[in-house]
């Protein structure tokens, strides 16, 4: 064992322990057996080794070495003509396969926070199951397991450095997600689902995989770092032929993963086919992995690049093409979204809008040593948890026993049915609208003042009048639990959502009421002290930049990057 | 690509000329040339002898029995799918092999176990799920 795997075990502490968590999962299932039985006890004490696991992987991360990034240089390889000239003792060091930055704090905390809410959102288990192919769209305990690889990769993304970890990592994100989407399976519409998202999701990663070959074979490395210094060095990058190339194919496939404008399609039909805490889960988690990976391959590929002193060096040219992608998500998805029957669907499409004000987030210009603008990151998590809470409101707003709530019509009487429930979905509904008071008020403050302060004061106009636009759709959702006089045009006797009808008589998954609470709760609170969340994701400074940030003038020049260390 | 690369830097370094997006047209075009000229080329070349058992969907040599469009039992997609698991496995093992004897740490030998542990992992939720049950 040499000093560098040491280190690159240390910095991975946490993800291994999620890893570890999930595969002792697969095994807690292997021993259980497969006949009929107690499977509300495997659930149940599956529930609690994921939950137990990402304890272990917080304390990892808040208890755990610190290790520097020239730690996390491998010796380079042995090359037979240097070995002469090289003096004896110096050891080369290569590019880092890892990079711990800003983003992978930030996305760390988020996957373990979101990770546990995801995890309780599934707690629950109907007592009275005895098969289970019968419990598994209510609840299966190989949900657990691939969640924790799902949030073990997202981590990964955020702290991978060279392009193969990147994409394995990626990978490693999203296949879960697809088995998730299959195993919601009594539930009608699952299987059909899971078939579109797992084939657009391979036709995706093709158009990823040629764009990161693409990059590859322009600069010959698959190194973030050097590829970043080529761009700094005169390499053309996006503004040449091939970089371009490369840069369209790297948006187009990673598109898909946060579900931008042209690669939207399949989401309405996932998120109807998926099972509450799963759409959830692909909300959040896929969401953000795509779009830590979008701004580490944009950054390093067309920059900007960060010149010591001297701020933000180079016009980067994807930033137009970003917020152009972000103009056409958003006013695409908000026409659909008025336009759906079915509420899942209106969310599904509402979450492609919400992908496209995280887009405007990517232009925020990033605070020092970080790939992905912290702001972006609040956004996400903001929007994940709201969206995941309107998820499980709505799988516990059955209107009676046999099905699950999918249309605007079943939602109607809430308020006298389940009073909690509807004040949990307002709550929820004006989040996601970006009402004050509200965790996504003030991601939006954030990320639109950011832009503003960028230069995109157009594109911050077009994402007001697209959060206006948005405000009629999610009230019309928060409206049908309120109001018993719906308007005229949903009033159509015979909803047509395909999610209700063939529900079989599977029993109802109990309320994962305590979760729905506690995620409104945070959505107030965060609200209202929005550095209750900023503060475990980002550093000190960052926080007081982003709550108290400095008047317009240039900031103040600092000295040359203090912090770099000197290598032996 | 390493080839495109070398263009590339020729190309640019005379200037951005409409040619730098020759590395890009190349590739396009050999894609599409080895695509259509295999398919030419053995159409071309290769003798055509027509027969029942030429035109049956799988050429093997077995003669078809019944229709394809019948139901399989689920089995036989998880017992592929696990023999594509260790087939890929093997193939990761035959580079690892080449290069183990490079280093002297155990780091590669370490990493190894770990792949075959999470492998085993696999097999044995595949095992306990009585997939490899045949009665």
């Amino acid at each position: 064992m040499n000093h560098y795997a040491v280190n690159l075990v240390l910095a991975l502490l946490p993800e291994i322990a999620l890893l570890a968590g999930g595969m002792l999962i697969v095994l807690l299932l292997a021993t259980q057996s497969t006949a009929e039985g107690d499977c509300a006890t495997t659930h149940r004490r599956a529930a609690w080794a994921a939950l137990f696991t990402v304890f272990a992987a917080a304390m990892l991360l808040q208890l755990g070495p610190r290790v520097s990034p020239d730690e996390l240089r491998p010796p380079a390889p042995q090359s037979h003509l240097l070995a002469a000239s090289q003096p004896a003792g110096v050891v080369m060091l290569g590019p880092p396969v890892l990079a711990l930055d800003g983003t992978t704090r930030a996305v760390r905390w988020a996957a373990i926070f979101m990770g546990v809410l995801l995890i309780g959102g599934n707690f629950g288990c109907p007592e009275n199951v005895t098969s289970r192919l019968k419990m598994a769209g209510r609840g299966s305990p190989e949900f657990f397991m691939l969640l924790l690889f799902s949030l073990a990769g997202l981590m990964l993304v955020a702290s991978a450095n060279d392009l193969i970890v990147l994409f394995l990592a990626i990978e490693l994100t999203s296949l879960p997600t697809v088995v998730a989407v299959v195993l919601s399976r009594p539930r009608h519409g699952a299987i059909e689902a899971g078939g579109k998202y797992f084939f657009l999701s391979a036709l995706s990663v093709a158009f990823l995989l040629l764009g990161l070959a693409y990059v590859y074979g322009a600069t010959g490395t698959t190194s973030l770092e050097r590829i970043t210094s080529m761009t700094a060095y005169g390499w053309a990058g996006a503004k040449g032929p091939i970089g371009l190339v490369a840069v369209s194919l790297v948006v187009a496939g990673l598109a898909f993963n946060i579900a931008a404008f042209p690669y939207h399609v399949y989401l309405a039909d996932v998120y109807q086919g998926a099972a509450a805490p799963v759409s959830g889960w692909l909300a959040f988690v896929a969401k953000a992995a795509g779009f830590v990976a979008l701004a580490k391959v944009l950054v390093a590929v067309a920059g900007p690049v960060r010149m010591f002193d001297l701020g933000w060096v180079g016009e980067p040219v994807w930033q137009r093409f970003i917020a152009g992608l972000a103009v056409a998500t958003m006013l695409a998805s908000n026409v659909l979204a008025l336009r759906q029957r079915s509420v899942k669907r209106m969310l599904a499409y509402s979450s492609v809008a919400h992908s496209g004000y995280i887009l405007v987030a990517l232009l925020v210009v990033p605070e020092p040593g970080e790939t992905l603008p912290i702001v972006a990151m609040f956004y996400l998590v903001g929007y994940g948890l709201a969206n995941l809470g309107a998820f499980l409101t709505l799988s516990a707003a059955n209107p009676d026993d046999s099905r699950e709530a999918d249309t605007f019509d079943d939602l109607r009487g809430l308020a006298r049915r389940k009073m909690p429930l509807a004040v949990a979905m307002a709550i929820f509904g004006f989040s996601l609208m970006g009402l004050p008071i509200t965790v996504g008020f003030m991601g939006k403050v954030f990320v639109f003042v950011g832009a503003y302060r960028a230069g995109f004061a157009w594109l911050v106009v077009v994402a007001l009048i697209n959060s206006a636009i948005g405000v009629a759709y999610y009230l019309r959702m928060v409206a049908s639990c309120w109001l018993d006089v719906l308007d005229p045009a949903s009033d159509d006797p015979s909803p047509v959502g395909r999610g209700s009808q063939g529900e079989t008589a599977a029993p109802p998954r109990p309320t994962p009421s305590l979760v729905i609470a506690v995620l409104a709760v945070l959505t107030v609170g965060f609200g209202l002290l929005p550095a209750g969340l900023f503060r475990p994701m980002a550093s000190e400074r960052t926080v007081r930049e982003i709550l108290h940030p400095a008047p317009p003038p240039a900031p103040p020049r600092r000295p040359p990057l203090a912090s770099a260390p000197a290598r032996p | 690509m390493r080839a495109a690369f070398v263009i590339a830097s020729l190309e640019s370094a005379a200037g951005p000329y409409p040619s730098d997006w020759l590395p890009v047209a190349m590739l396009v075009l050999i894609a599409v040339v080895f695509a259509v000229g295999t398919l030419a080329l053995s159409a071309m070349v290769g003798r055509s002898r027509r027969g029942p058992v030429k035109d049956s969907p799988y050429e093997a040599g077995v003669v078809p029995v019944g229709d394809a469009r019948r139901r399989f039992h689920v089995r036989y997609y998880v017992i592929a799918m696990v023999f594509l698991l260790f087939d890929v496995e093997v193939v990761l093992l035959f580079p690892w092999a080449v290069l183990f004897n490079a280093d002297r740490s155990g780091f590669l030998l370490a990493e190894m176990f770990v792949f075959l542990a999470i492998l085993a992992v696999g097999y044995v939720y595949a095992w306990r799920k009585g997939v490899l049950r045949f009665d």
